[in-house]
């Protein structure tokens, strides 16, 4: 496998502030800033901390399904570019 | 799960056709690699070449199995909207995936890892810490195992109304499940968990649209019915459940991602690129699979009120049975769905199986033999294996603990220790053999003890977070003092290497 180039290489690890944003948004979905025993306000005949709760989950989907995309990129250049070479001198028709 | 009115030679029919098709797929699999039986990458990781589709549906079957059917809707019956945190803590398994997948891909690619200790070996070049780390890994596999062989009976005698008994069934669906593991490896397992994802997230939507038509259609009546009568399962909950709940997230966030049979469809990903398009359909599958348990759970609290705790644990079949008397249509949908039910915990101990069959075979076996074992060895001492553990767990299974979720809890506690050696140890360079053991050793020691003595939680954090976080403490105060050996400082530099 050859290596890519360093510049296009990411890992989410190495992004503080994706750890941060997650944090954040599972941190709103948990009901702990809110006086426990509160039953109203009913929002689309949901409690509001739960519809909260709900939109965070989504959140937190979404945000994951974003890094996923956007930061992440160690190796994929390198086995892209190995996979074309080796479909081009035929090598990769035993891959199912 | 309570008998079903229209199990029976029914069931029994539709549980024959699930056993034949998986039967089949093992057949098929096992025909198209005829070297598999040959090497242990082709038997334990589809020889690291599974495509998106395959790849998505094995990590769905490894984190979702008809146990989160039937023990996480009777869960939310009894918590309430509270019981929403499944769905969060499913969600951040993939953020304890992010933590090390991307670069533990790349190293085991390049050094071609079949298990996750060939990770703990390649990279701290230390006995113990290896022995330790397949030790807990088997042990969680075990408990693993053995809830899932619990949960198979249970719903197999229940879809047959006991026509088949419990340990009868069991037994069947456990040789067809060695049958087609034996003949496909790892691309059976992978291939027959398509089929029973399939089924089981068709019937978790049908169940969900049956619950909605006999509730009344409308979510606000069950609200409102809860407000009157349970208050406390829609009010928010006291400070010491919410820090429950981010306890529960972060342990079941990491150890759910440090399975041994996820980080092996780690390794079995074809490229970067397919295990992150993966990765990317199996974030929305909480809101999907959780999502729709948890709102099943909260309708049953108005199609059946007043449960006790025992009862409630029948949840689902009662449900089922109710769902099947709307109308022909959902009385076969919900005859598929539960077998579908039971092809989800086989293919959930399928995975678990071959796992635990390859660390006992290459970890144990392998390693600390006096003479040399070729792969085709490897591979037969690994079904081998299987079959031993299988059975003295299924002598386990026939007495079964009352509450399913509470084993869930201490396998999770166990298999969270191993994340500092995983994470830590994929990016700083400093950390040591030895206070990775000591920390494993003392997390785990913690967490079992916390929960053998009936401790499991400490204002409100669950024993196995505090392991963990002791575990944390010793791998980096320790690592800080002790000077690394050369093989140790010459294995940190070589992961750096590898991508």
């Amino acid at each position: 496998m050859s290596q890519s180039a360093p510049s296009r290489r990411r890992e989410p690890i190495r992004n503080p502030w994706i750890w941060i944003g997650l944090l954040a948004i599972v941190l709103v979905g948990i009901p702990w800033y809110l006086p426990p025993g509160t039953l109203h306000p009913l929002v689309f005949g949901l409690p509001v901390w739960t519809l909260v709760a709900v939109a965070s989950s989504i959140g937190v989907c979404g945000f994951l399904h974003w890094a996923l995309s956007k930061h992440w990129n160690l190796v994929e250049d390198a086995e892209e570019a190995d996979t074309a070479e080796a479909s081009t001198d035929g090598s990769e028709s035993w891959r199912t | 799960m309570e008998n079903l009115t229209f199990g029976g030679w029914t069931g029994i029919g539709v549980l024959l056709g699930f056993a034949v098709l998986m039967l089949l797929i093992g057949y098929f699999s096992g025909r198209r690699q005829p070297n598999m039986r040959h090497s242990m990458k082709n038997y334990y990781l589809a020889g690291g070449n599974l495509g998106v589709l395959v790849l998505f549906f094995t990590l769905y079957a490894t984190q979702y199995s008809g146990n989160t059917v039937i023990g996480y809707a009777p869960q939310a019956y009894r918590v309430g909207f509270p019981w929403w945190q499944s769905v969060t803590f499913f969600t951040v398994v993939m953020a304890g995936y992010l933590l090390f997948a991307p670069r533990l891909y790349a190293v085991a690619k390049k050094h071609s890892f079949i298990t996750p200790t060939d990770w703990v070996r390649h990279r701290f070049s230390s006995p113990a810490v290896a022995l330790l780390a397949t030790v807990l890994m088997l042990w969680g596999l075990a408990s693993y195992l053995l809830e899932q062989l619990i949960a198979m009976g249970q719903a197999i005698s229940g879809l047959t109304g006991d026509t088949v008994p419990y340990q009868v069934g069991v037994l069947v669906f456990v040789f067809v499940m060695l049958i087609y593991s034996w003949m496909g490896g790892m691309r059976a397992v992978a291939l027959t968990d398509v089929m029973q994802g399939i089924a089981l997230l068709v019937g978790i939507v049908a169940l969900l649209i049956g619950g909605f038509v006999l509730a009344g259609g409308s979510w606000s009546e069950t609200t409102q019915y809860l407000v009157e009568q349970r208050p406390d399962a829609v009010a928010v909950p006291p400070l010491e459940e919410s820090v429950n709940w981010f306890s529960m997230i972060l342990l079941v966030g990491i150890g759910i991602a440090m399975y041994p049979h996820a980080i092996q469809r780690i390794y079995s990903a074809r490229s970067e690129r397919t295990l992150k398009r993966s990765l990317k359909r199996m974030v929305w599958m909480p809101l999907i699979t959780a999502g729709a348990v948890f709102c099943v759970g909260l309708l049953s609290t108005q199609i059946f009120p007043g449960l006790s705790d025992d009862e409630s644990e029948q949840l689902v079949g009662r449900l089922t049975n109710a769902v099947a008397g709307i109308n022909p249509v959902f009385y076969v949908v919900m005859l598929l769905f539960v077998g579908g039910i039971v092809a989800a915990i086989v293919s959930t101990s399928d995975s678990a199986l071959l796992s635990f069959s390859s660390l006992v075979s290459k970890d144990l076996y392998a390693r600390y033999a006096k003479r040399e074992i070729g792969e085709h060895r490897q591979v037969i001492i690994g079904k081998g294996v299987g079959v031993v553990v299988v059975f003295a767990l299924l002598l386990l299974a026939w007495n079964p603990p009352a509450t399913l979720v509470e084993i869930f809890v201490l396998k999770i506690e166990l298999l969270v220790q191993l994340a500092p050696a995983f994470v830590l140890g994929l990016y700083w360079r400093r950390l040591a053999s030895g206070p990775v053991f000591w920390g494993m050793a003392a997390g785990a020691v913690l967490a079992s003890t916390m929960t053998l003595t009936g401790v499991e939680t400490l204002y409100g954090v669950h024993g196995g977070l505090i392991g963990l976080v002791l575990n944390l403490a010793i791998c980096v105060v320790g690592s800080l003092l002790v000077r690394q050996s050369p093989s140790e400082a010459k294995a940190g530099e070589s992961v750096a290497e590898a991508v």
